[in-house]
């Protein structure tokens, strides 16, 4: 009885190698942005560089390859972050970029609808803004204001890295700012 | 007379020879594969001294190669196991190490069999749910016509031989392989009035080259013809890994990609990264270690967890190990190795029962007597 399930055993794994499944079919759903593109529809391809005004204490950091813009902004006894970056296409989408963020202060991921809900839609002659505080009480020290302007094949991101207070303090100066956003004239 | 046949067989094929004669070929064969190693690189010494079933010598003479040999130690081994008395006090623990190294064998089939490993490269924010295979590659054919979903069709490369005609019944064009390169360039075409040619192989064409050492840094590339179901050529078409511009078709008002890629396994879960984070020795550029703030997203829950050198993630049968990464201007990207292996735990189970077995037989036939007179 024992050698007679071994032979089976046996057969079963020699028979079990067929590797002749060389056609395989599978359908993925389409990626589709979370943003609300048609609200901000320009031609981004005629519109890639931007002016803004920034306040004359903010000291301008160093652009680069991913940053078009940055500073450095002073408040109470310590100095805020600030980068500005511009990407083609959703730069990654705005549930991955907000949970990322997110993640970086140890929170919770959160739903579309949850962030939803946190939003401030705001308005700048580019088109609108979402601007979101991300902060966790745990660390108060580190807090982000995040402004995302969706554009039609292109994304905007603003980035300030301060702490909690510095969010309170900063938020107006910041939605000045955002505000003072235009398209560099050909 | 049957019963004194088979005994006949089992004698001669279980015989202890054969199985010495085995291992002396298997240990000239991992000598030849490390030696082959060098020149050919990992992967084709592999294949050609391990994973294949002959090896030819000048291309003309075969012998056997690694998994042959594997399988015939197997049947010899087997063999005992139709030997009468075999759970005798004096053999039991010789059936035990069989056993165990039976098990072994085993093992490593179901490892060279079905085994999976590739790579999953992810940028932070961005969310992925496949690996790449290092080397084998596939030709997608992806209807996007659909508003919500892409269809795709995959020939794996096994099918992507010359003069073979891929073809299925939902695609009303069948792809007859003309040509088909391991690691090839593309370059300008001299003549381009050829009205067959269609899409970029209109002004290029593909040159083969030589493997590279480092398999996975080849650049295959394929060139083939679109029949419609009447049979009649739609044009002659190439397409290569990394191409810039996607070859596109439209047949019956249906768009259609054909992807020349690496293969993809998509996982039964997905995997978003948080954050990258490297630390260098001090004063260099090199790292020191890195680790993958990640998040695991399966179904409608997900974990947080980190992965780091030496420190890999286990998840449904898969092992996540961070490999390397690619180093961006604010965004990073990780590079993890991802490996699944039905017969990981067989060497460890296997191992035990041979040791078990050994003590079993040093026991049984010690001579306790002896050493009490």
């Amino acid at each position: 009885m024992f050698r007679l399930l071994y032979f089976i055993l046996l057969l079963f794994i020699v028979f079990s190698c067929d590797k002749k499944k060389h056609i395989r079919k599978y359908s993925i759903p389409k990626v589709i942005s979370e943003f609300p593109k048609e609200k901000n529809k320009t031609d981004s391809t005629k519109h890639l560089e931007f002016s803004w005004v920034a306040p004359n204490h903010w000291i301008l950091g160093k652009e680069s390859s991913m940053r078009i813009g940055s500073y450095q902004i002073p408040y109470e006894n310590k100095i805020a972050d600030l980068s500005i970056t511009f990407f083609k296409g959703d730069g990654g989408g705005l549930l991955q970029n907000i949970n990322r963020w997110r993640g970086q202060l140890n929170l919770e991921q959160a739903s579309l609808s949850e962030i939803n809900n946190l939003v401030y839609i705001g308005n700048s002659s580019i088109g609108e803004y979402r601007m979101y505080k991300i902060f966790n009480l745990e660390k108060p020290n580190r807090a982000f204001l995040c402004f995302i302007v969706s554009l039609d094949g292109s994304t905007l991101f603003l980035k300030l890295d301060c702490s909690i207070n510095g969010i309170e303090i900063l938020e107006n100066d910041m939605k000045d700012f955002m505000g003072s956003f235009e398209y560099v004239n050909e | 007379m049957n019963k004194i046949k088979f005994k006949k067989i089992i004698n001669i094929s279980g015989s202890p020879k054969i199985f010495v004669y085995l291992v002396i070929w298997l240990m000239f064969l991992v000598v030849i594969g490390t030696w082959a190693q060098r020149d050919y690189g990992l992967y084709i010494a592999q294949n050609k001294y391990f994973s294949s079933w002959f090896l030819f010598l000048f291309n003309l003479v075969p012998l056997p190669s690694g998994r042959l040999i594997m399988t015939l130690m197997t049947v010899n081994l087997s063999c005992y196991f139709f030997k009468p008395n075999i759970f005798k006090k004096t053999k039991v623990g010789i059936t035990i190490v069989h056993s165990g190294v039976i098990l072994l064998l085993v093992g490593g089939g179901l490892t060279g069999f079905f085994s999976k490993e590739g790579s999953m490269v992810i940028e932070e924010g961005s969310r992925t749910n496949f690996t790449e295979n290092f080397y084998l590659k596939e030709l997608a054919v992806v209807n996007t016509s659909d508003q919500f979903y892409d269809h795709f069709t995959i020939y794996d490369q096994p099918l992507l031989n010359i003069n073979n005609v891929l073809s299925d019944q939902f695609l009303p064009f069948n792809i007859k392989v003309l040509e088909y390169f391991s690691n090839s360039e593309p370059v300008p075409r001299l003549y381009r009035g050829d009205s067959t040619l269609k899409g970029m192989a209109r002004n290029f064409t593909l040159k083969e080259k030589n493997n590279e050492i480092e398999f996975e840094k080849n650049i295959p590339g394929i060139i083939y013809e679109i029949y419609n179901l009447e049979n009649h050529s739609l044009g002659i078409y190439m397409s290569y890994m990394g191409q810039p511009i996607t070859q596109k078709i439209k047949i019956n008002d249906n768009d259609y990609s054909i992807i020349l890629r690496r293969q993809r396994t998509y996982l039964p879960f997905d995997i978003m990264l948080n954050d990258f984070k490297k630390v260098m020795h001090p004063g260099t550029n090199i790292a020191k270690s890195y680790s993958s703030d990640i998040l695991l997203t399966d179904n409608t829950l997900s974990r947080k967890v980190l992965i780091q050198m030496n420190e890999p993630l286990r998840y449904k049968g898969y092992t996540f190990y961070q490999a390397s990464f690619i180093e961006g201007d604010g965004v990073d990207t990780t590079v993890l190795a991802v490996v699944k292996n039905y017969g990981r735990l067989f060497p460890y189970i296997s191992t035990i029962i041979m040791c078990f077995g050994l003590l079993l037989h040093m026991i049984l036939k010690f001579n306790f007597k002896r050493i009490v007179n």
